[in-house]
């Protein structure tokens, strides 16, 4: 047991649950504050180095369909499994093979969704008259749909 | 017509649409682990198949084909709006390689190194997706020159 004082300052951060001025905490606590504040400073890293890697991925798999003529080839590209090389690979280096086999599992539903989606806007677009934006981000419910509910069949 | 790369193509393209693109991936891949943080793996793998950049390319893609009839002096939202349906025809059956992908990604992550794990689904996924355009592409040939018509009318004789 110790009196509380100047330490506080250095081991607890904003928004952590910290004891008044003067109370007594036990050194458990205080650990405990720490290895929480170095968890969540490891998410945070965890997120910025997720969005890192996926954007880089993205852009490399966009410059590659760019270049690549003809477009119904590049569009091979559109559903390249960038998000997934950027999400695996790191997973498995912090959840482990069993946990990340599980994802790519679950994947296999998202894919068929995913075709589903591509599909319709193709027809949508060939037929209809509304922009590729609003076709392409107003059938992302469809994609929702669709996954969630072959996710859900899986499960039956 | 055989697959071919050009690279000045690429100089079509402007930064910001690469930078929007990273964003759009970017937000996605940091989003997918989010979710399979709070709700698990079953949940969050669905993400990883999720169409993260397929909307900001197909707009892209209609936007450069109005762009290049406008330059002649015609209005190209049809012409814009076909590219872009011929892409999603394109990502229709890069699908499929993205469904190979994620099967042998489920199947090979326990047993192998996940470098080889990724390696091996990057080779099925690129061999599904590639097959898939050609059976594709032939049968739209076949259809077009009227040989299956024919094939068909063989067939009834």
């Amino acid at each position: 047991m110790w009196q509380f004082t100047k330490a506080r300052n250095i081991v607890c951060g904003k928004g952590i649950q910290e004891p008044a001025l003067g109370e007594r905490v036990t050194e458990r606590v205080c650990v405990s504050v720490v290895f929480r504040q170095i968890a969540r400073a490891l998410i945070v890293a965890e997120i910025i180095l997720r969005f890192c890697v996926g954007g880089i991925v993205v852009c490399l798999f966009a410059v590659f369909a760019d270049a690549l003529k003809p477009k119904s080839f590049a569009g091979l590209l559109g559903a390249a499994p960038s998000v997934a090389l950027a999400t695996l690979g790191l997973t498995v280096w912090k959840k482990g093979s069993a946990y990340a086999a599980l994802e790519a599992q679950s994947m296999i539903f998202g894919a068929i969704a995913f075709f589903i989606y591509a599909v319709v806007v193709s027809r949508i677009l060939r037929r209809g008259e509304w922009s590729a934006l609003s076709v392409t981000a107003a059938s992302l419910v469809l994609w929702l749909g669709c996954a969630f509910a072959f996710r859900y069949l899986a499960l039956l | 017509m055989l697959v071919k790369i050009e690279a000045s193509e690429i100089r079509d393209t402007r930064w910001y649409e690469y930078a929007t693109r990273f964003l759009f991936g970017g937000l996605v891949t940091a989003t997918a682990g989010l979710i399979a943080a709070r709700f698990g793996p079953a949940i969050g793998g669905l993400f990883l198949a999720f169409p993260a950049i397929f909307p900001a390319s197909a707009s892209l893609i209609e936007k450069h084909e109005k762009e290049k009839k406008a330059q002649y002096g015609f209005d190209g939202t049809k012409r814009g709006r076909l590219a872009a349906s011929v892409d999603a025809a394109g990502t229709a059956m890069g699908t499929l390689g993205l469904m190979a992908f994620a099967g042998v990604a489920w199947m090979l992550l326990p047993q192998l190194p996940t470098w080889l794990t990724l390696f091996i689904a990057m080779v099925a996924w690129a061999g599904t997706a590639a097959t898939a355009w050609m059976i594709g592409r032939h049968r739209w040939r076949d259809r077009h020159s009227g040989v299956q018509t024919q094939k068909a009318k063989g067939l009834r004789a």
